[in-house]
């Protein structure tokens, strides 16, 4: 017999974390952070779908990088279909992945990572000293989420993106009509950035490995080859021979590790440092204009590696636009078969790996992925055991939110919100 | 994707729920969720269902109406949608105003068998 229950509940929506540092005597001893990710379930959750479906189904893992889940997708899928969409196919792609890094830098930068740096609580109260800066934030965002609406066909979860294209190619004036606040916010991501290089960025430099896709010709997006800063150099099917993930008994997080040697960094800093000279014209200049050029080993200046792609999106999507002409078919197909295909492209936080084994109908028998977040785990942590004694110093309200910037210079997907972190300090005798 | 901390944390409040009043099964959920939060229902859904498995809630639906807050500006009294939770009065940029209705997340009922 059904009946309804009358609930009242409210939930305030933020992020989940703790931190737990323990002392012996002066020096830490275990340094644990637990950031909720999902376990491995979404992975079954694609066994037994078709993979046609695959692109809609990961989209909706994570809100803010819903493009980058479809983009692995659909390259790991036509992988192995043996398809490569081409032309103004790619073209449209790049420029999805624009409005993403948009939104999501814009998000992060204005409303998260900023306060930090400037000692507000959150972006309210920077918005009452601050308020043209958080309006130009707001406004690159917002640049970039009308083109992921126009091309996604909805700003949260595009809906537009399909194996082997689109659905639906958008008109050249449908793009066109982008243009005037495209143009505007690449300007005020220029004054930003020149805003944000005045910030005072805590001295803290470790001897990162940075991985990040590397292309021949482009800042890296959807193609290339896994490249490291101490000499990884693979094609995306070979990740799982050079990179492992592991289980740690402290957080349902996996963490990933480069085998052998073991922490690493992907992400906006990893990418810069990695790409600098695949910038463009515009943004490299910008970059230079504040003497932010690789290397830069401060993961706090992830703020300005941010800045700096924000303008690289911009001018990109401009660039796309003004040359854009329709494709033929929006999308092209191929029939299913048996096997198992690569994909690795760039999120906004960094490299998001997917692998699917598909039947001959086309149902998927494996996947895997593997979020920028788990990759940066370890070496988030490994920042907080350098951090540690400087937070053990502190007032506890201070440190929390010292561990919280620190935390945010890698923009896991848990630091949707401005506070996320439970932060314990134990000392043992 | 805190949708997926959201939608275990929807699914511990509702099991226990339905255990206090002694329900076999969870068949569905409704609720709603402000547009301030920038998250889409059927995102949360989707976690929501994932983490369901295997439990009482399993194949239940999560419906979440979306729900537009209003602001009201303190400066013009002009009525704005704030976005994620700034107070930017459109109308003349004032940075002081009030939030005309809840933000977050709310379960309203949860039905059983």
């Amino acid at each position: 017999m059904a009946r309804t229950i009358k609930v009242d509940y409210l939930a305030r929506v933020e992020g989940e974390g703790a931190l737990t540092i323990r002392f012996k005597g002066d020096k830490p001893s275990a340094v644990e952070l637990r950031i909720f990710e999902p376990p491995r379930f979404f992975e079954a959750f694609l066994r037994g779908r078709a993979h046609l479906e695959v692109p809609d189904i990961v989209a909706r893992i994570c809100g803010i990088c819903p493009v980058a889940y479809q983009m692995s997708a659909c390259h790991a899928i036509e992988d192995a279909l043996g398809i490569h969409p081409g032309g103004a196919i790619r073209a449209l792609r790049r420029l999805l992945y624009c409005g993403e890094w948009i939104e999501s830098h814009g998000l992060h930068v204005f409303m998260l990572h900023a306060p930090d740096f400037l000692g507000y609580e959150d972006a309210i109260a920077m918005a009452k000293n601050h308020r043209e800066w958080v309006a130009r934030g707001l406004g690159i965002k917002k640049a970039g989420n009308a083109i992921v609406t126009a091309l996604g066909g909805r700003e949260i979860h595009p809906i537009n993106v399909k194996i082997g294209g689109f659905y639906r190619a958008p008109t050249v004036a449908e793009l066109a009509a982008l243009l005037p606040d495209l143009s505007r916010a690449l300007e005020d991501a220029e004054m930003c950035l020149e805003w944000m290089a005045k910030f005072d960025f805590p001295a803290f430099e470790r001897d990162y490995e940075y991985v990040a896709l590397r292309h021949p010709d482009e800042y890296p997006f959807s193609e290339g080859r896994i490249v490291s800063s101490k000499g990884i150099d693979i094609d995306a099917r070979d990740y799982e021979a050079h990179f492992a993930e592991e289980h740690v008994p402290h957080s349902t997080a996996l963490h990933a590790v480069v085998l052998g040697r073991g922490d690493y960094q992907c992400g906006p800093l990893a990418r810069f440092n990695l790409n600098f000279d695949h910038l463009g014209e515009r943004a490299r200049a910008a970059a230079e204009r504040i003497h932010f050029v690789p290397p830069c080993n401060n993961p706090y200046k992830s703020l300005l590696a941010r800045g700096v792609e924000l303008i690289q999106a911009l001018d990109e999507a401009i660039r796309i636009i003004e040359s854009y002409t329709p494709p033929e078919a929006p999308a092209i197909t191929a029939a299913p078969r048996r096997a198992t295909g690569y994909g690795c492209t760039e999120a906004p936080r960094g490299m998001l790996w997917h692998k699917y084994t598909m039947d001959e109908a086309g149902l998927v028998e494996d996947a895997r992925i593997v979020p920028p977040t788990s990759q940066n785990q370890k070496c988030i942590e490994r920042d907080l055991w350098q951090l540690a004694p400087a937070l053990a110093a502190m007032p506890h309200a201070a440190a929390t939110r010292r561990a919280e910037q620190a935390v945010r210079n890698f923009d896991p997907c848990i630091s949707c919100s401005t506070h996320f972190l439970r932060l314990s300090i134990e000392r043992e005798d | 994707m805190h949708e997926s901390s959201l939608g275990k944390e929807v699914l511990r409040l509702v099991l226990a729920r339905a255990d206090e009043e002694g329900a076999a099964r969870v068949c569905a959920v409704r609720g709603w969720i402000a547009e301030t939060e920038r998250l889409a229902p059927e995102a949360i859904a989707f976690h929501f269902e994932a983490h369901a498995r295997g439990t009482k809630a399993e194949g239940a639906r999560l419906d979440l109406a979306l729900r537009w807050v209003e602001a009201e500006c303190k400066t013009c009294r002009s009525h704005y949608r704030p976005e994620h939770h700034l107070l930017l009065c459109p109308a003349c940029g004032s940075t002081e105003g009030t939030v005309l209705g809840e933000t977050g997340l709310a379960v309203e009922a949860i039905e059983v068998e």
